[in-house]
C-alpha cells in the first residue's frame, strides 16, 4: 500500500533554480540594449541630420486576425519605467513608442522623431517631433510630454534602468523644450552614439502623457499600434488594433493576445499544438531543431548578447595574468557557440568589440583550445595545479557545465556554483553582491549596440559593473578617446587599442556572441522576425 | 468527543502562529533583496534601498513581524512586493484555480478508484485483484512529472486530443475549461487511483469475507445485489478518510502539476514568492494553505471516529 | 543497502513470489550500478561530445546521446548513485530521529507528549516547499541539503506512527511489570518497549525508502537535488523534457529509471508488510 505520509512530498520541490523562465529568461534582456550599429552613426554623426523616413517597409498586408503571443509571466509589475524583463517590454512596446525604434539590424528608425542633429562637438542634441500624432486618448504627442517622459526616468527617485544609461551622459534637468514640437537635450559630456539612448535601445524611454501615474496596466496610454484592452499577471494581456494608429494602415492586425506561460515546455507545446502562433522569447536551443523539421518557421538574427565569464584580476589565483590566459586557452570555443548559442552568432576573442560592431579590429588572431599552451601558462605562473570555483546563476547553468568540462579536460578543475537568480543578483553592488565580487562568475549581458555600452560600465577602472575589478590606465584612456571620436578612424583605432589590451590581459573570458531567434506559425502569420534583444514590432505582422 | 473538538480547533490558529514566525524567520536568512529583485540588477544602489526604506524592510526584524501580524489579522493583507496586486485577490483568484483542478480530479478520481476497489475486492485473491494491486502500486510510485510528461507528448502533440496548456483562453464556458484541465487531473489521478483503491479494496474484502455478505449469501439474495447494497455502502466509509489524506497529497501534488501544466495555481504562488522573498504573498498563501491542510486532517479524524464500520457493527 | 536486500531476499522466501523476487533482482541492479558504475559505463557521464549531439541509440550509444553529447546509457548508470545515498540516508536520518521522538513522548505521556506533538504538528504544516528554498539557497546543492530536506519532513510522520505503537504496548503486562520492578524509564523505553514495537520501524523504514526515492527523484526535477551537470535522474527528466520530441531517449531512460527502482522498493515494502502483518 502507497504509504500516504508522502503527502507532503511533491510540495517539498520547488528551488531557485526551478526552470521559471522569468529567471532563465531575465538574463537575455537586463541591460540597457542601446545604440547601434556605426555605419548608421555615420549618417546622423556630429552636426549630421538624420534621415527623415518612415518605418514602411514591403507591401501593405492583410487586414484583420488576430495574433496569440506566448510569453513567460513578468516577474514584476509591468511598468515603463521600472521593467527590465521582455514580458513587459514586450506589451510595453505594442502600446507605446519611443522617439526612435532600433530595428533588427541595429539601424535607428524615426519614430515619434522625425529627424535629429546635434551641434557643440556632440554636447547637445536636438530632436523635431513628428507632427500631428496624438495618444490614445486623443492628446496631441507634444515637446512637454516628451520632455515629461525623459524627466520620470532622470528623477534619481525614478528607481529606473535608464538611470544607468544615462550615467555621467544625461542628467535631471538636461531636457528641454523649443516650442511644441522641439526638445532639447544638454548632455554632460560630448556622446556621438546619444540617439541610441533614447531609441528603443534603452527601452525604458517610451513616451508617455505628462500625467503618467505608474498605473499601467490598468490606464496604458500610448501612440503604439495597438491599445491594451485586459491584463491580468497570472494569464496574459488582450490587445486590440489602435484604430487612429500615425502610420497609415497599420497594424493590419485586429489584435494581439499575449498568453503567459510560467513553462519553456508549456510555451513550447502551445506553438506546436496551435494555441499560439508565436513567442515573444524563443529560445534558440528549443525552436532550432523544430524549426529543421519544419514544425514552426524560425527567424534567426546575429547580435551582441554575451555571457561573460569574469575573473577577479585583484584576487589569487587570477591574479596572474597567466593564469587567466591559461582559462582563455582552455575553452574549445566553436564546440561553445554551438552547443550554448546553438551555432547562431559569432566566436568571442576575449574583448568586448563583438564583430558585428564596425569598428571591431580585424587583426587580433583568434584565440583556440590549446591544451600545451594551457600547462605552458600554468607552469609559468607557478601555479600548475589551478582549480577554482564559478558562481552563476540559472540562465548560465549549460555553458557553466560545458566550462567545467572542457577546462577538466585541459586539466583545470572548476566547482560550479549555482546561485538562485535572486541571491546572485542580491546584496550590496558596492561591496558584497555575488555577481560582482565571487572570484570567477558568469552574467548574461543583453546586446548592446554600441560598444561603449560594454566597455564603460564593465571594464573602466571602478566602473559600477566591474565584477573582475580591472583597472588599466591605457584602456581608460582608449574608452574616453572612442567616445570623443569624431572620424570612423580615429574610432577604428581607438577600437583596436582596447581590443587589444583586454585579449591580453583577460579580465573577461568571452567565448561566443549569441545571436537570437523568434519561433511563429509561419503557415499562418507573415511578417514576424527575430530581434537582437527579443523587441517585438506587431505592426507590420498580417495573417497569410 | 466535544473536548477533542474543543483542543484540536484551539490547536489551529496556534499552529499557524507558529508557522507565520518560522516563515518569517526563513525570509530573513533567505540570501537576496527584494528592492533588486523588484528593480533589477542594472538599477542603482541608492534605488533600491529607497524601495526597501518604501516597503519598510529596512526595519528591525521584530518590528516587521509585529506589523504584519497586526494588519494581517485585521484583514489588511498587504500587496504583493513583486506583482503590485493586493494579495487578497491573489490568493483568492490562485486558490480557485487550485481548487478547481483538485476536485475535478476527485470527481474523475472516485469512479475509477471504487470499481477497480470493488472489483478487486469482491473477486479478491484472483489473477484480477493481483492485477489491480500490482499496477495501483506502479502508478502510485511513480512521479507525476513522469506521467505529466508522457501524457502531454501523446495527448496535446501527437494525438492534439488536449491543449498543452492547462489555462483556458479568457472567457472560455465551463466545459473548455475542464478540457483544459483534463490532462493535469489525469496525471493526478493515475498517481492517487491506487492508493484510494487499496483502501477500497480492503474495506470491500472485510465485508464480503464478514457475518453482513455469509448471511445476504445464505439467504440466496444475488451476489450482485450484494455488492451493491452491503458492500458499496460499507466499504466506502473507510475509503472517504483515505480520500481526506489524498486531499493534502493533491495539495502536496499540485506544485509539479501547476508547473509542468503552466497552471496558475496556488503551488506555483508559493513557490514563486517563496524565490522572490515576496513576504506578503509567501505569508497569505502559507497561512491558506496551512488552514486547509489542517482543517482537511480534521475532517478525516472526525470522519473516521463518527463513521468507523468496527463501531457501527459493533453497534448493531 | 545490500545488507538491508540480502536480508530481505532471505526472509521472502523468494521462490513463491515472482513479482516479489523481480523486484528485488531490479533493486539489486540499480545497487549494483550505484557501487561498480565506473567500471561499467562505456565512458565518462560527464564528457561532453558536440559532434555526437541528440544521437538517436545504437550499438556505440545503447541509450542515445543527449544535447551535449553526453552517454545516456552512462548517465542512466551514473544517476543510480545519488538517489542511492540520499534515499536510505535521508530514510536513516527520519526513522532515526523519528523513533527517539515516537518512543520517548509515548513512553512518558503527559504533556511533554502534548507539546512535542503540536510542535510536529506545525513542522507538517510549514510548507515544504519554503523549507527546501531555504535549505538549498543557505546551503549549496549537495548531498546533504537533500539528506536533511528529506529526513527531517520524515520525522514527524516517523515519530507519530512509532508513538502510536508505543501507547499501545505502554498498555501491556510485561510494561506494567517492569513499571512495578521499578526499571528506569530510559531502559524501559530501550529494553523492554524498543524490541516490541521494531515491526512498526521496519515497516516504517522500508515504506520511507520509497517514499525517499520518489522524494528525492521530485526534488532533482524541481531543480533543487545536487546541482548541475549532476546525473540525477531526476534533473535529466527536467532538462531534457524540452527535447522529448527530439529526443525521447533523453527522457525516457532517467524516468523509466525512476520508476523501476521506485516500484521494485514499492513491492518489497509491500512484501515485507504482509509479512509482518501476517505474523
Amino acid at each position: 500500500m502507497v504509504s500516504p505520509s508522502r503527502q507532503g512530498w511533491p510540495k517539498p520541490g520547488a528551488g531557485p533554480e526551478l526552470s521559471r523562465p522569468e529567471l532563465s529568461r531575465r538574463g537575455l534582456l537586463t541591460g540597457v540594449a542601446g545604440a547601434g550599429l556605426l555605419a548608421v552613426l555615420a549618417a546622423c554623426n556630429a552636426a549630421g541630420s538624420a534621415p527623415a523616413t518612415t518605418a514602411s517597409s514591403g507591401a501593405p498586408g492583410r487586414r484583420g486576425g488576430v495574433l496569440r503571443a506566448g510569453s513567460p509571466p513578468p516577474p514584476t509589475a509591468v511598468d515603463p519605467v521600472t521593467m527590465y524583463d521582455g514580458s513587459a517590454i514586450a506589451i510595453v512596446q505594442l502600446v507605446a513608442e519611443y522617439l526612435i525604434w532600433l530595428d533588427r539590424d541595429f539601424k535607428l528608425v524615426p519614430k515619434l522623431a522625425e529627424s535629429w542633429s546635434s551641434d557643440q562637438g556632440g554636447k547637445r542634441w536636438t530632436f523635431k517631433l513628428r507632427p500631428g500624432v496624438t495618444f490614445s486618448d486623443g492628446t496631441l504627442v507634444d515637446a512637454a510630454a516628451v520632455k515629461a517622459s525623459f524627466d520620470r526616468l532622470l528623477d534619481p527617485k525614478s528607481k529606473s534602468a535608464a538611470l544607468s544609461a544615462f550615467e555621467s551622459i544625461l542628467s535631471a534637468g538636461g531636457v528641454s523644450t523649443d516650442g511644441t514640437a522641439t526638445v532639447t537635450f544638454a548632455l554632460d559630456r560630448p556622446f556621438s552614439d546619444f540617439p541610441y539612448l533614447v531609441s528603443a535601445g534603452n527601452y525604458n524611454a517610451v513616451i508617455l502623457k505628462a500625467d503618467y501615474g505608474g498605473d499601467f496596466t490598468k490606464n496604458a496610454i500610448g501612440t503604439g499600434p495597438f491599445i491594451l484592452k485586459s491584463y491580468d499577471s497570472a494569464t496574459g494581456a488582450s490587445l486590440t488594433r489602435n484604430e487612429k494608429y500615425w502610420d497609415g494602415g497599420k497594424p493590419y492586425l485586429d489584435g494581439v493576445e499575449i498568453k503567459f506561460y510560467a513553462d519553456d515546455q508549456a510555451d513550447l507545446l502551445a506553438l506546436q499544438s496551435g494555441d499560439i502562433d508565436t513567442q515573444i522569447l524563443s529560445r534558440a536551443a528549443l525552436v532550432e531543431p523544430l524549426g529543421a523539421s519544419g514544425v514552426v518557421t524560425v527567424d534567426t538574427v546575429k547580435g551582441t548578447g554575451v555571457t561573460v565569464l569574469s575573473l577577479r584580476v585583484d584576487q589569487a589565483p587570477f591574479d596572474k595574468k597567466e593564469v587567466r590566459q591559461a582559462v582563455a586557452y582552455g575553452l574549445a570555443r566553436p564546440d561553445i557557440l554551438q552547443a550554448i548559442g546553438t551555432g547562431i552568432g559569432d566566436l568571442g576573442n576575449d574583448h568586448l568589440l563583438a564583430p558585428l560592431f564596425p569598428a571591431a579590429p580585424a587583426g587580433i588572431p583568434q584565440r583556440a583550445q590549446d591544451k600545451q599552451k594551457v600547462a605552458q601558462l600554468l607552469q609559468a605562473a607557478g601555479v600548475p595545479q589551478l582549480s577554482f570555483t564559478l558562481t552563476f546563476d540559472p540562465p548560465s547553468k549549460d555553458y557553466a557545465v560545458t566550462i567545467q568540462n572542457q577546462l577538466e579536460q585541459v586539466g583545470i578543475t572548476v566547482h560550479l556554483d549555482q546561485r538562485s537568480s535572486t541571491d546572485f543578483y542580491g546584496g550590496d553592488q558596492a561591496k558584497d553582491t555575488p555577481w560582482l565580487f565571487t572570484p570567477a562568475n558568469l552574467v548574461g549581458w543583453a546586446g548592446r549596440p554600441v560598444p561603449s555600452q560594454f566597455i564603460t560600465p564593465m571594464v573602466k577602472s571602478k566602473a559600477v559593473w566591474n565584477g573582475s575589478k580591472y583597472a588599466s590606465p591605457a584602456l581608460d584612456a582608449a574608452a574616453d578617446a572612442y567616445d570623443r571620436a569624431s572620424t570612423d578612424a580615429d574610432r577604428k583605432a581607438q577600437a583596436e587599442t582596447i581590443a587589444t589590451i583586454l585579449h591580453e590581459d583577460v579580465p573577461i573570458v568571452i567565448a561566443y556572441w549569441s545571436g537570437a531567434v523568434r519561433a511563429y506559425n509561419g503557415k499562418k502569420f507573415d511578417g514576424i522576425q527575430a530581434h537582437p534583444s527579443s523587441f517585438v514590432d506587431f505592426s507590420t505582422v498580417s495573417q497569410k | 468527543m466535544r473536548s477533542f473538538l474543543v483542543r484540536r480547533l484551539t490547536a489551529i490558529p496556534l499552529t499557524l502562529l507558529g508557522v507565520s514566525v518560522l516563515v518569517f524567520l526563513a525570509t530573513t536568512v533567505l540570501p537576496g533583496d527584494v528592492g533588486r529583485t523588484i528593480l533589477g540588477r542594472e538599477a542603482s544602489d541608492a534605488s533600491v534601498a529607497a524601495l526597501d526604506h518604501q516597503l519598510g524592510l529596512d526595519q528591525p526584524v521584530t518590528v516587521r513581524y509585529l506589523r504584519w501580524l497586526g494588519r494581517f489579522l485585521t484583514g489588511d493583507w498587504g500587496d504583493s512586493y513583486t506583482l503590485h496586486q493586493p494579495v487578497t485577490g491573489l490568493v483568492a483568484t490562485r486558490l480557485e484555480n487550485s481548487a478547481t483542478l483538485a476536485v475535478y480530479t476527485f470527481v474523475l478520481l472516485l469512479p475509477v478508484a471504487l470499481t477497480l476497489g470493488l472489483a478487486a475486492g469482491v473477486r479478491h485473491d484472483t489473477l484480477l485483484d493481483r492485477l489491480v494491486s500490482g499496477l495501483s502500486l506502479a502508478f502510485g510510485a511513480t512521479p507525476e512529472f513522469v506521467t505529466g510528461v508522457v501524457l502531454l507528448v501523446v495527448f496535446a502533440v501527437d494525438l492534439k486530443w488536449f491543449p498543452a496548456s492547462a489555462l483556458p483562453a479568457p472567457g472560455d464556458g465551463p466545459l473548455l475549461v475542464l478540457w483544459h484541465l483534463t490532462l493535469p487531473a489525469v496525471s493526478l489521478v493515475v498517481l492517487c487511483t491506487g492508493y484510494v483503491a487499496r483502501h477500497v479494496r480492503a474495506s470491500t474484502v472485510a465485508v464480503v469475507e464478514g457475518p453482513y455478505v455469509r448471511a445476504a449469501r445464505l439467504r440466496g439474495t444475488s451476489p450482485a445485489k450484494v455488492v451493491l447494497r452491503h458492500v458499496l455502502r460499507n466499504a466506502t466509509v473507510p475509503a472517504t478518510s483515505a480520500l481526506g489524506v489524498q486531499l493534502q497529497f493533491l495539495l502536496g501534488g499540485l506544485v509539479v502539476v501547476e508547473l509542468l501544466f503552466n497552471y496558475p495555481g496556488v503551488g506555483a504562488l508559493l513557490l514563486q514568492a517563496a524565490i522572490d522573498k515576496d513576504l506578503p504573498t509567501l505569508q497569505a498563501t502559507a497561512m491558506i494553505l496551512g488552514a486547509l491542510y489542517m482543517a482537511v486532517v480534521l475532517v478525516a479524524d472526525l470522519a473516521y471516529r463518527l463513521l468507523d464500520p468496527r463501531v457501527r457493527v459493533a453497534a448493531a | 543497502m545490500t545488507a538491508l536486500t540480502a536480508a530481505a531476499s532471505a526472509r521472502l522466501r523468494l521462490r513463491g513470489q515472482p513479482a516479489a523476487a523481480l523486484a528485488a533482482l531490479v533493486l539489486l541492479l540499480w545497487v549494483g550500478a550505484a557501487l561498480f558504475w565506473p567500471h561499467l559505463v562505456p565512458q565518462d557521464p560527464a564528457l561532453q561530445v558536440p559532434a555526437e549531439r541528440f544521437r538517436s541509440p545504437s550499438a556505440a550509444h545503447w541509450l542515445g546521446t543527449d544535447q551535449f553529447g553526453r552517454d545516456v546509457f552512462a548517465r542512466m548508470l551514473a544517476g543510480s548513485r545519488p538517489v542511492l545515498t540520499v534515499a536510505p540516508l535521508a530514510t536513516a536520518l527520519g526513522v532515526a530521529a523519528g523513533a527517539a521522538i515516537g518512543l520517548t513522548t509515548g513512553t512518558l505521556r503527559g504533556w511533554v507528549d502534548d507539546i512535542v506533538m503540536r510542535v510536529l504538528d506545525a513542522a507538517v504544516v510549514f510548507p515544504a516547499v519554503i523549507a527546501a528554498v531555504l535549505f538549498v539557497a543557505l546551503l549549496g546543492h549537495s548531498t546533504v541539503v537533500l539528506v536533511l530536506v528529506i529526513g527531517a519532513a520524515f520525522v514527524p510522520i516517523v515519530a507519530r506512527s512509532v508513538r502510536a505503537a508505543t501507547l499501545v504496548e505502554r498498555e501491556r503486562p510485561y510494561v506494567e511489570a517492569a513499571l512495578l520492578r521499578g526499571e528506569p524509564r530510559a531502559s524501559l523505553m530501550l529494553r523492554e518497549i524498543l524490541p516490541n514495537i521494531r515491526g512498526t520501524l521496519l515497516v516504517e523504514a522500508t515504506s520511507r525508502l520509497g517514499d525517499a526515492i520518489f522524494a528525492a527523484a521530485t526534488l532533482s526535477f524541481l531543480g533543487l537535488g545536487q546541482g548541475p551537470g549532476s546525473p540525477e535522474w531526476g534533473a535529466s527528466v527536467s532538462e531534457n523534457r524540452v527535447w522529448l520530441q527530439l529526443a525521447p531517449w533523453t527522457v525516457l531512460a532517467p524516468a523509466l529509471a525512476i520508476g523501476s527502482l521506485v516500484i521494485a522498493v514499492a513491492l518489497l515494502a509491500d512484501v515485507l508488510r504482509q509479512r509482518w502483518d501476517g505474523r
